[in-house]
């Protein structure tokens, strides 16, 4: 029983550590600019979250949606055919393409924004979401790569060994067969990318500047002034920001969870 | 021969990525480290200066103390507090206490919360609950008598490194809790039951077989861990800008202080090519000694 | 028949594309970083009805990462057309060739009042004379304190000397608990500390930069004299006036200082005037039933303070450098000041005059009188961000005692050196 008391209790404070920031976010979304820090004074108000909407905010959240969404689709198409690959397929030097994939989240992506720049630039997709797409789904490749391989190598070969010999096609065997099994290693590696982009910075910052592309994390930091800074639209900004996350991946729990046991197992 | 082509067209796609996103920066960044590449000239290009560059960072003093915060306080202390909080959290939320009052759900669903914050909002609001005035911090713990005056976390040095990790942490725990959690999920019950029927407590249980199963992940996710924080720039410089003086900069946010500040950008390339070396070498020997140990059947 | 036909259809064609001309519509975009996006859209939405054939885009960045993006796309020919920049960073724009050059347009259309009624001409001007933006508006720091607090700490009359200002600090702090000058002591790129130093600096007659008659350029400070400005700061934080979290502060406006102020846990801050703005209309909506408290002074022994300044430039990739500068020609011009962009005053004299003073804020009117601007500094070979880093991050080590005021002195004035050599 007095375990039982001390596992409660820290489990309590653990709670409280890992809710209260975001909640205390969501308060302060909907206090004045005024009394936003302030203990004992609290004007309350949806002022914030008007002028929010009235500037156009909705707009940079859609489009925030569209890229991440787009990215998310074209990382798990290509993750999950160079997972099978990887997975299934004996080739030389495979270490070495897989480690090159791999070792392709050890850059700062804070020295490819330049030269990414520049390159988008010559080719014209400044201003495109063409090109938040293509960094977007770069980034997420190496470790959607490694998770799908991971997940793959616990479900059995004979499984698609048996389409073969019926002779389907390999192509049709990824998608009627395989894919359907690892929905829950995809649904984790759709979360992480997701999650990944969806917040991003650098790069939208460089590639983005015509008002009507822009994504939510812009004008988020748009807000930190040169002066001062409107903390009432940070926070109804940053309460805008998380909602949709939290609204897409809460019902998707149980297969993240799913995902990343059958996919533990092999590893 | 068929199956080679396969094997190209569906590996195609991938690479086209890394070598336009990955690839080619490093070549662009890898020229320009050896030139005097500034802000103000883009245009222009730089002109060549040869090892100027990496010889000048390795006699900054500065870059010194940049090497040893990055590797030792974010990386290593940061990676070491993930993991070891990760494994206890995964064995909180799996505990049997949990499951006897039905909170294992409500727990897990929780850390979608840290997860899903975006890391600007996580610096602002944890900034706000460490500052010495209003935050809830020290108003705890001034109230009961702990302290008698406030501490400024993030401007005092020898808080203001446990406090940025504490924010990372928060913000990055999620993931790795989760991962540890299905893999301790994964643990083949009757191994433990077999155990506990020979004797062996829960102490030993968990030293023995869970900790040993839960290896493979582990060894992941330092691996990753490491990689994700080596190269972060967001935390640090919005939670202290790399100060107070210098005292928190990084390798990441003295990139950014040199190439956009400064307008060094042939010095900072250089840097940006050092800090993918070590990262690469770290991973080119743990993928040797590790990974193909358990991998060992695809490869 | 036929004849008809065709004449018909030449007339067709031809006016559909004569009215296709007349209504072309000219796009331009404006990147404008601050707060007032609502008014300053209002402005433009009167700048396009009197325009008709302008269609005006409003773009936004954050301040803190404004520069760098705007030379990466002038490097590659992209970016907006019209320019919100500080004046500091003016000349190396011009130089690095992102800002069109402006003085034919100056030429064929005016500005202003004349060249000579603006602030900080200099600083939007290369040396040959060739203009690269037109100075919107300005702003200084000046003291702002609360009143109530120094009285009860009996201090009758705002210090007038630096040395004065410090024991009415201490005093402050002794007789009611609250920090006396809050200084954000933080080392970020756009620390406060550079400010507060170069006005101890200016008030003693030395400068980081200062400019030979033969138009070279020098350094006019010794490093001691760097070394005791940094030690006069540095007291503060020592002797426990400052409060240690400043450490972590490093904007002037940070909400801990606008939080200090008008909870009184602060009495006194340098900041510019928008910021004392928000800590009344603050003050204002926590109590109001109790009368504002705030006032506003300058600097001690008369310390020169610098413009602070906006200008106006237009992209040196432009395609429409006409609709541009009647743009920029609007944007200068009453009433777009005191209708759409409160809490700025205009770089142009003759507009300050004419704007009316609220009487907390006697301050900084008198502040502003005393201003200069950056002058050599800015006109110098080093961009101000890198100074402004230098001299934030050095007085940071000193400040925790990492490194001595002298050692950093020694380096702050070996850097500056070597780079105007």
């Amino acid at each position: 029983m007095f375990y039982e008391i001390i596992i409660l209790s820290i489990a309590l404070l653990v709670f409280i550590i890992i809710v209260y920031p975001t909640v205390w976010v969501f308060i302060a979304s909907f206090k004045s600019n005024e009394t936003l820090f302030s203990n004992e004074h609290s004007d309350y108000t949806l002022s914030n979250y008007i002028e929010l909407l009235e500037s156009g905010f909705g707009l940079y959240i859609i489009n925030s949606f569209y890229i991440c969404l787009v990215s998310v689709v074209i990382t798990i198409f290509i993750s999950v055919i160079a997972a099978y690959i990887f997975s299934r397929k004996k080739f030389k030097f495979k270490i070495f393409y897989f480690g090159s994939i791999m070792l392709g989240q050890t850059f700062p992506w804070i020295i490819l924004v330049t030269p990414m720049f520049i390159l988008f630039a010559k080719l014209g997709f400044l201003n495109n979401h063409i090109s938040m797409i293509f960094c977007y789904v770069s980034v997420s490749l190496p470790f959607a790569i490694y998770l799908l391989v991971g997940y793959l190598e616990s479900i059995p070969r004979e499984l698609d060994e048996a389409a073969l010999i019926d002779g389907c096609p390999q192509f049709q065997i990824i998608w009627k067969i395989i894919f359907p099994i690892m929905i829950p290693g995809i649904v984790v590696t759709a979360t992480y990318s997701f999650l990944l982009m969806w917040s991003e910075y650098l790069f939208a910052l460089a590639f983005l500047t015509k008002t009507n592309l822009k994504t939510m994390p812009l004008e988020l930091y748009a807000f930190f002034g040169e002066h001062t800074t409107q903390w009432g639209q940070v926070m109804a900004a940053s309460a805008l920001t998380t909602i949709p996350t939290l609204l897409l991946f809460l019902p998707l729990q149980k297969f993240i969870s799913e995902g990343l046991t059958t996919g533990a197992v092999k590893n | 021969m068929k199956d080679n082509k396969f094997i190209f067209y569906l590996l195609a796609p991938t690479f086209f990525f890394i070598i336009c996103f990955y690839i080619y920066p490093t070549i662009y960044n890898f020229y320009n480290s050896f030139t005097d590449l500034n802000l103000f000239r883009l245009r222009e290009g730089g002109s060549w200066v040869g090892f100027k560059n990496y010889i000048d960072l390795f006699f900054d003093p500065e870059f010194k103390r940049v090497l040893f915060n990055t590797t030792i306080w974010l990386t290593i202390v940061g990676v070491f507090v993930r993991i070891v909080l990760g494994i206890l959290l995964a064995f909180l939320i799996n505990s049997n206490t949990l499951k006897k009052y039905k909170l294992t759900n409500l727990f897990q669903l929780s850390l979608m919360i840290p997860w899903a914050t975006p890391s600007i909002v996580a610096v602002v609001v944890w900034r706000m609950i460490l500052d010495p005035q209003v935050g809830v911090i020290n108003q705890f713990l001034l109230e009961w008598g702990i302290l008698t005056e406030s501490i400024a976390f993030l401007a005092d040095t020898s808080y203001v490194w446990p406090s940025i990790i504490t924010i990372i942490t928060w913000n990055t725990l999620p993931l790795v809790t989760l991962t540890f959690l299905a893999s301790l999920k994964s643990v083949p019950t009757d191994l433990l039951d077999a155990a506990s029927v020979d004797g062996a407590n829960k102490l030993q249980r968990a030293w023995h077989i869970i900790l040993p199963h839960m290896m493979p992940s582990i060894i992941i996710m330092v691996l990753m861990s490491t990689f994700w924080t080596f190269n972060n720039f967001v935390f640090v410089w919005l939670a202290t800008g790399a100060g107070p003086g210098t005292y928190t900069n990084v390798m990441a946010t003295e990139v950014y202080l040199r190439a956009f500040i400064d307008g060094k950008m042939g010095y900072s390339s250089a840097l940006g090519i050092v800090m993918a070396s070590i990262m690469t070498v770290f991973g080119i020997i743990y993928l040797r000694l590790i990974i193909k140990r358990n991998l060992r059947e695809i490869f | 028949m036929k004849l008809l036909f065709k004449l018909f259809s030449l007339v067709t064609v031809l006016s559909i594309s004569i009215s296709g001309l007349l209504h072309a519509e000219i796009e331009i975009s404006f990147r404008f970083n601050d707060a007032g996006q609502k008014e300053m859209r209002a402005a433009i939405d009167e700048f396009e009805k009197k325009n008709p054939g302008i269609k005006v885009d409003l773009q936004r960045i954050a301040w803190g990462s404004a520069r760098e993006q705007f030379l990466r796309e002038a490097a590659v020919g992209e970016g907006p057309d019209v320019v919100h920049i500080a004046q500091v960073w003016t000349r190396s724009m011009g130089d690095a060739g992102a800002l069109y050059d402006l003085n034919k347009l100056i030429d064929k259309h005016g500005a202003g009042n004349g060249w000579g009624d603006f602030i900080s001409g200099d600083l939007a001007s290369q040396d040959d004379g060739t203009i690269h933006a037109i100075p919107w508006t300005v702003d200084t720091f000046a003291m702002v304190y609360r009143k109530d607090i120094l009285e009860k700490a009996g201090i009758k009359e705002f210090p007038t000397t630096w040395d004065g200002l410090f024991k009415a600090s201490k005093q402050i702090k002794e007789k009611t608990g609250a920090a006396g000058w809050g200084i954000p002591s933080g080392s970020g790129p756009t620390n406060s500390i550079w400010f507060f130093l170069n006005f101890y600096w200016w008030s003693n007659g030395w400068s980081l930069v200062d400019r030979n008659s033969d138009g070279s350029y020098y350094v006019n400070i010794t490093p001691d004299q760097i070394a005791e400005g940094i030690d006069y700061y540095k007291s503060y934080l020592d002797s426990g006036i400052n409060p240690k979290s400043m450490l972590n502060v490093t904007n002037w406006g940070a909400q801990e200082l606008i939080e200090g102020m008008v909870r009184g846990d602060i009495a006194i801050i340098s900041t510019p005037e928008n910021v004392m703005v928000q800590i009344e209309s603050a003050w204002k909506a926590r109590y109001p039933q109790k009368s504002n408290p705030f006032g506003s002074a300058i600097h001690p022994k008369k310390s020169v303070t610098f413009v602070g300044g906006r200008q106006l430039g237009i992209n040196a990739n432009t395609e429409h450098p006409e609709a541009s500068y009647k743009l920029i020609k609007y944007l200068i011009n009453e009433p777009v000041y005191s209708k759409y962009y409160a809490g700025m005053w205009p770089a142009q004299k003759t507009l300050i005059k004419q704007l009316p003073q609220v009487a907390s804020h006697v301050g900084y009117k008198k502040q502003l009188i005393l201003a200069r601007s950056w002058g050599s500094y800015s006109t110098g070979p080093i961009p101000i961000p890198t100074m402004w880093n230098w001299v934030g991050r050095g007085a940071g080590s000193v400040f925790i005692g990492e490194k001595t005021s002298q050692e950093v002195a020694k380096e702050i004035y070996n850097n500056i050196k070597n780079e105007l050599e």
